[in-house]
């Protein structure tokens, strides 16, 4: 016990310190508060509604249904969650003299009280108040509950720890951290779409979901077994339930027994040891054609800055970003209408955009350590900002204009989607010329790895973020004419007007560019490098 | 500063006067009341090896840093190769090559990638850039790990590269902090010996460690700094005579004589 319980509260401990600084905490809890809560809430709501409106047998074939779907997240969500958590990774603990079964049950102990347990306890309350009403049948609900979630627990431990080799391979961890997002959105996707297709489809849609009939396929599993006690105790066939809580009993045991038995070839090295990978032959004839364009410093700049977005995870992430605001005027237009086209494409248009100010804004963040590199050589600075903002202007306009016209496309608008794409680039050169000299006044150290790749740390606080969001207000401004040019032909129905006011905003952006950057940018950027080094590198300026 | 150079022959015009390759005057960086080098002067001539050593935090990185640009001085002149850091300092950069003591990589590049870039931004024609970097990769044994991004390389090899970097400008002063700390002994040796051929040519070496056996092999003449001030410079003998050791004194016993070695501390008291 003297040892278990410090563990736990390391455990914990962890889960709420995965950001830097004191916000990170609130962070945590915020985000816990709007996703985890409210998507708990609406699962609990989901599976209120399913159980009402079903008729007898089908109820049985729906918690069937639910708890597949607990089953299946908890299979997943460590995996996922493995390189952006090291609360994950119970390996640091072999060094020290506690036997394995406190680390079992102390990992045990601590996913019941993480957070993420707060998605399911009110699906739990809800099958508890709806299946076990009567008094004999609400304590096998429960320990049926109870067997259940233990087992879930216990069987994605085991999962984690076998997979400790592959999950903890750079490319895996890579890829977690662009799993991670999608399956955030999800978070706001599932609930949107279960709510919508509930309440337009009524009992129908729990219907068509237990259509089916998974008991066929799961009856024998420990879902089966942990559902069907559930549904035998509230048809008062308790000797029936308690056959099936023997069986989930047994899961349970058999469970515990494997995920000791992993933790032993752990503990000896058997698992988790990562082998050598055996590296690609290098050649110099296969030099990468890109690679021959860059004969100059800006066209190396640019190049390195793509392949930095496209390799480093953190940064690729930023091309994933505008499926949330998509996600949300398709959820929103498709289902209740609530978003018409013209509306929904200039929101994406506005969100993808300003989603890519986070990096017009800290150019230098990405560098990391490479910024000494890039400092301690005598290119030219303003062939320095040019080369980075190539890179940075072309993917934010490539990904936005694909993100505009996709949703054009879906709700039916296309050539509204295509002249709003137009206008995407003369704005990412607006805001890239501002963000040059945020960039350079207001260097930030990106977080590390598991952390939002463009979150702020604590030491550059509150005042640095509201200039950041003044800036990009202020870039808006100075957007004012390239909107004008963008409105004014469709609100004067002169549609030809087109062919003028797209050129003229990108001579307008342009010239605003060229203006900041020969004028103030490229010599700031000289008198303030070592004062942006320092920034980038370790949060703190000299 | 500069040393007069004898004129054997009056009859014949006088030799060039040798530049020192690093001149520093009055260096001086504080942070806060915290001096981290204080009033820190001296002269480099070209192709030395000059060992710059001192115990942690002495404000060896410090100084390194402010040589090479990346970090402001709060006083004092640096003069590097001819050019002067406050008037010229890209002049200054493209003549410099630097090994940092945390590495200054592009982790998800590959090796080749990586000093290619470096190359470039070193201002290099593509042909140059292209067979110094082939030469490079294959002198530091990177040949197999080319392809790979540079985040999967181990601490040597990230190193190695780093290196490679440094080097592709054939740079006329070069400054590297901790350039052997984890690095293993083949590489090492691969490592002197470029270090060797660099020095021979007229490079002049500017070298940061804790290793004192190897900085009393490889220096030509060494600095002693603690606590933001120059001790001693000189060789290894004028050393151990200005502070009155024997002649087989190792240069351990002068660097522990500098900082003055703090008294020997009791043992821990449950290790009795």
């Amino acid at each position: 016990m003297d040892r278990l319980i410090p563990i736990v509260a390391l455990k914990l401990r962890l889960v709420f310190r995965q950001g830097r600084g004191p916000w990170a905490v609130v962070g945590i809890l915020l985000m816990v508060l709007c996703f985890v809560v409210p998507f708990g809430i609406g699962l609990g709501a989901f599976t209120y509604m399913g159980l009402e409106a079903l008729p007898g047998r089908d109820k049985g074939e729906f918690l069937h249904l639910a708890l597949m779907g607990v089953w299946v997240f908890w299979l997943v969500f460590p995996v996922v969650g493995f390189s952006l958590n090291q609360s994950y990774d119970l390996t640091r603990l072999f060094i020290y003299p506690i036997s394995r079964r406190t680390i079992f049950v102390a990992n045990l102990l601590a996913c019941l009280l993480d957070p993420t347990m707060l998605l399911v306890l009110p699906m739990f309350a809800v099958i508890l108040l709806s299946r076990g009403g009567s008094l004999g049948a609400a304590p096998l609900v429960f320990l049926a509950l109870a067997l259940f979630l233990a087992q879930t627990v216990a069987f994605s431990q085991a999962m984690l720890w076998g997979l400790l080799n592959i999950l903890r391979s750079r490319r895996i961890r890579d890829w977690a951290i662009l799993l991670a997002p999608l399956i955030a959105l999800t978070f706001y996707l599932a609930p949107h779409l279960l709510a919508s297709g509930a309440m337009g489809g009524g009992p129908d849609t729990f219907r068509k979901l237990v259509a089916w009939h998974p008991s066929r396929y799961l009856g024998y599993t420990p879902v089966g077994m942990a559902a069907g006690a559930i549904e035998a105790a509230a048809r008062g066939a308790y000797v029936e339930a308690a056959g099936r809580l023997f069986g989930a009993a047994g899961y349970l045991v058999l469970t515990i027994a494997l995920g000791g038995f992993i933790l032993s070839r752990l503990h000896i090295g058997e698992i988790g040891a990562q082998p050598a990978r055996k590296a690609r032959q290098a050649s110099a004839a296969r030099e990468p054609a890109l690679q021959r364009l860059a004969t100059n410093p800006l066209a190396a700049l640019a190049l390195k800055e793509a392949r930095y977005y496209w390799r480093d995870p953190r940064h690729k992430s930023m091309f994933i970003a505008p499926l949330f605001p998509m996600a949300v005027v398709l959820a929103g237009a498709l289902t209740t209408g609530i978003w018409k086209p013209p509306a929904a494409i200039a929101f994406t248009a506005f969100v993808c955009l300003a989603s890519f100010s986070a990096l017009f804004q800290n150019i230098f963040g990405v560098d990391r350590e490479g910024l000494r590199l890039l400092f301690v050589t005598p290119c030219d600075r303003e062939d320095i900002l040019i080369g980075k903002n190539i890179a940075a202007v072309g993917a934010a306009t490539l990904t936005s204009g694909v993100a505009v016209l996709a949703v054009g496309a879906i709700l039916g608008d296309a050539p509204l989607a295509a002249i709003c794409a137009a206008f995407v680039f003369p704005f990412a050169l607006i805001l890239s010329s501002v963000g040059n000299i945020v960039s350079i006044h207001l260097p930030q150290r990106l977080a590390r790895r598991g952390e939002n790749p463009f979150t702020t740390s604590s030491s550059v606080g509150c005042l640095a973020a509201l200039t950041r969001l003044g800036a990009l207000m202020v870039a808006w401004l100075i957007g004012l004419p390239v909107f004008a040019g963008a409105l004014l032909p469709t609100v004067l129905h002169r549609p030809g007007a087109y062919g003028f006011t797209v050129p003229l905003a990108v001579l307008y952006a342009a010239g605003v560019y060229a203006g900041v950057l020969r004028f103030y940018a490229a010599g700031a950027l000289a008198r303030n490098e070592t004062r942006i080094l320092e920034q980038c590198l370790t949060g703190e300026a000299t | 500063m500069v040393p007069d150079t004898p004129n054997p022959e009056p009859e014949t015009p006088n030799p060039p006067l040798l530049e020192p390759s690093i001149f520093i005057r009055g260096l001086t960086k504080r942070y806060g009341s915290h001096v981290a080098v204080d009033d820190l002067s001296l002269t480099v001539m070209p192709g030395e090896f000059f060992g710059f050593l001192g115990p942690n935090g002495a404000g060896k990185t410090t100084t390194i840093r402010m040589l090479v640009g990346l970090l402001r001085p709060d006083a004092g002149q640096v003069v590097i190769a001819g050019h002067d850091l406050a008037s010229d300092p890209l002049g200054l950069k493209g003549a410099i090559g630097l090994l940092p003591d945390e590495l200054n990589l592009y982790e998800r590049l590959t090796a080749r990638e990586f000093i290619q870039f470096a190359g470039t931004m070193y201002g290099l024609p593509r042909d140059a850039v292209l067979s110094r970097t082939e030469e490079l990769i294959g002198l530091m044994e990177l040949e197999e790990h080319a392809t790979k991004m540079i985040v999967d390389y181990s601490a040597g090899m990230k190193k190695k590269t780093a290196m490679a970097a440094a080097l592709i400008h054939n740079p006329r002063v070069l400054f590297m902090d901790e350039p052997f700390e984890g690095i293993d002994a083949v590489s090492s040796r691969a490592l002197r010996h470029v270090l060797d051929r660099l020095r021979e040519r007229g490079t002049t070496v500017f070298f940061s460690s804790h290793i004192l056996d190897l900085a009393e092999r490889l220096c030509t003449r060494i600095a002693i700094i603690h606590l933001g001030r120059v001790q001693a410079v000189g060789t290894l003998p004028d050393l151990r005579t200005g502070i009155g050791l024997p002649d087989e004194a190792r240069l351990e016993d002068v660097f522990l004589a500098l900082v003055g070695a703090p008294p020997e501390k009791d043992d821990l008291s449950w290790i009795a």
